[in-house]
C-alpha cells in the first residue's frame, strides 16, 4: 500500500465514500482513515451479534481485509458503511454457523454455573440484562440484526434492506415481527428458550 | 381485524420514521389495546436506543493489527469490466438477427391456416364455464391465499385471510332472516358449502369455508 494521500486528519474529515475511492485507487492513508471511522460501529455491532469480544475483534479485522480485497468492487453510489455491515453481517452469520454450540455455552453466565434450579438462574439473568442482550436473546438473526441497524445505528429502512438483501418491504416485516416478540418478552419476559429461536436460527437468515 | 391491520400500519411507519396517517390516528385515539401497544413500543424503541453502548475508538493494538493485515494482504482487486458494455456491443447484433429471422420467416415458410370447424361456435359456446359455485369458490379462496402467502408476508397474509373468513362468518350470523333466503324461497345456508339439508334453519356462527377445504 502507497501512501499517496495527505495528511489523516485531512482524511478523517472527509466521507467514507469518497475516502473508499482513494483507498481503492491505492491510498493507505485513506483506509487507515476508513478502519478509525467505521471500526468502532463495526466492532460494537459485531460484538453484539457474537457475545464474544475476541470473536468480534477477529471478525472486524476480516472484514476490513475482506473489504480491501475487494475494494474495486464496491459501488460508490451506495454508502459505504451500509457495503462494510454488509460484510460484517455475513461473515458473523458464518462464524455462528461454525461455532453455534461452543458460542451457547459461552453465553451463560458464569455466575449461574452452581445454581441447582436452572429456571431461578435464568429468570435471575432475564432481570439483570439489558434489552439488546435480551433482543440477541430471543430474537432470530435477521430480527436482531435489523432492530439493531434501525434503532443503534439510525439506518434507513432502505439500507438495512441492502445489509439483509431483502426487500424494503420485508424488512418492515422483519422489524414488525422483532417488536412485537421483543414487546411479548418485555411484558412477560419468562422464558424464551436460550438460543432457541433465538442464535439457533442464525442460519435461517432467508427465511426471515 | 381491523386492529390487526393497524398495528401493522403502526410497525411500518415507526419503521420508517413517517407521521402517523390520518385513520392509525383515529384507531389509536378509540382503541385503548392499540393505544397501549403504540406506547410500549414507542418506550421499547426509546429504551433501545438509549441502552445502545457507545462507539468508542477502537484500541490501538487492535487498529495495528488489522492494518498490518492489510498491508499483508494482496493490492485491492480491480473493478470488473462492466457487464452493459458486452450488452451495448451485443445488442445490434441480436436485434439484426431477430428481424433477419423473422423477414425470412415470413417469406420461406408456407401460410398455415387451420381448418374451419363447422361446430366452432356451438363448442366455443359449451365451453364458457358457470358460474363457480360456494365450493368452488371457498376453494379458489384458499388457492389464491396460499399462491399470495409467499413470503416475505407468508404469516400477515394467512392470519388476515383467517379474520376475513372469521369477519364474513360473523356478518352471515347477525343479517336479519329474510335477507337469508334466495329469491326461490331456498335458505341461503342450503347454498353454502358444508350445508345439512335443503331446509334447515339459518347459520348462527355460519359454517367454515376453511373446514371445506381441509375435508
Amino acid at each position: 500500500m502507497d501512501a499517496r494521500s495527505g495528511p489523516q486528519h485531512e482524511a478523517v474529515e472527509r466521507s467514507a465514500e469518497e475516502l473508499a475511492a482513494d483507498a481503492a485507487a491505492g491510498s493507505s492513508a485513506c483506509f487507515e482513515a476508513l478502519v478509525r471511522l467505521l471500526g468502532p460501529r463495526l466492532l460494537r455491532y459485531l460484538h453484539q451479534r457474537v457475545r464474544d469480544a475476541h470473536a468480534a475483534e477477529d471478525l472486524l479485522q476480516e472484514t476490513f481485509l475482506k473489504a480491501y480485497r475487494n475494494l474495486g468492487r464496491y459501488d460508490p453510489s451506495r454508502s459505504f458503511a451500509t457495503w462494510m455491515f454488509t460484510i460484517a453481517t455475513r461473515l458473523a452469520a458464518d462464524h455462528w454457523r461454525s461455532f453455534r454450540p461452543a458460542a451457547s455455552i459461552e453465553r451463560m453466565d458464569p455466575a449461574d454455573g452452581g445454581q441447582p434450579d436452572p429456571l431461578e438462574a435464568v429468570a435471575r439473568r432475564e432481570q439483570a440484562e439489558g434489552l439488546w442482550a435480551r433482543a440477541s436473546r430471543v430474537l432470530p438473526a435477521a430480527q436482531f440484526t435489523a432492530l439493531w441497524l434501525r434503532y443503534a445505528e439510525e439506518m434507513a429502512v432502505r439500507d438495512i434492506a441492502g445489509v439483509l438483501g431483502k426487500s424494503v418491504v420485508g424488512v418492515k416485516v422483519t422489524l414488525h415481527r422483532a417488536c412485537r416478540r421483543m414487546l411479548k418478552y418485555s411484558v412477560a419476559p419468562a422464558h424464551a428458550p436460550a438460543g432457541a429461536p433465538g442464535r439457533g436460527v442464525e442460519g435461517a437468515v432467508k427465511t426471515q | 381485524m381491523v386492529c390487526r391491520i393497524h398495528r401493522w400500519g403502526l410497525s411500518r411507519r415507526l419503521a420508517s420514521g413517517a407521521p402517523l396517517g390520518e385513520a392509525l390516528r383515529r384507531h389509536l385515539a378509540g382503541c385503548d389495546r392499540c393505544r397501549a401497544y403504540h406506547e410500549q413500543w414507542q418506550a421499547m424503541a426509546k429504551r433501545l436506543r438509549e441502552e445502545t453502548p457507545p462507539a468508542g475508538p477502537l484500541a490501538p493494538q487492535l487498529s495495528a493489527r488489522i492494518l498490518a493485515a492489510v498491508r499483508s494482504a494482496q493490492a485491492p482487486a480491480a473493478r470488473p469490466a462492466p457487464r452493459g458494455r458486452t450488452i451495448r456491443l451485443l445488442a445490434p447484433l441480436a436485434a439484426a438477427a431477430t428481424i433477419l429471422l423473422a423477414v425470412g420467416g415470413y417469406f420461406l415458410l408456407p401460410p398455415d391456416k387451420p381448418p374451419v370447424d363447422p361446430n366452432h361456435g356451438t363448442a366455443v359456446v359449451r365451453s364458457v364455464p358457470l358460474p363457480p359455485g360456494p365450493d368452488e369458490l371457498t376453494q379458489r379462496f384458499w388457492t389464491d391465499v396460499e399462491r399470495l402467502a409467499g413470503a416475505p408476508m407468508a404469516d400477515e397474509v394467512r392470519r388476515l385471510a383467517r379474520d376475513t373468513e372469521d369477519l364474513g362468518n360473523s356478518l352471515l350470523a347477525r343479517l336479519p332472516l329474510d335477507l337469508l333466503r334466495a329469491g326461490d324461497g331456498r335458505w341461503l345456508d342450503d347454498l353454502l358449502p358444508g350445508s345439512a339439508g335443503p331446509a334447515g334453519p339459518p347459520p348462527t356462527s355460519g359454517p367454515s369455508p376453511k373446514a371445506g377445504r381441509q375435508g
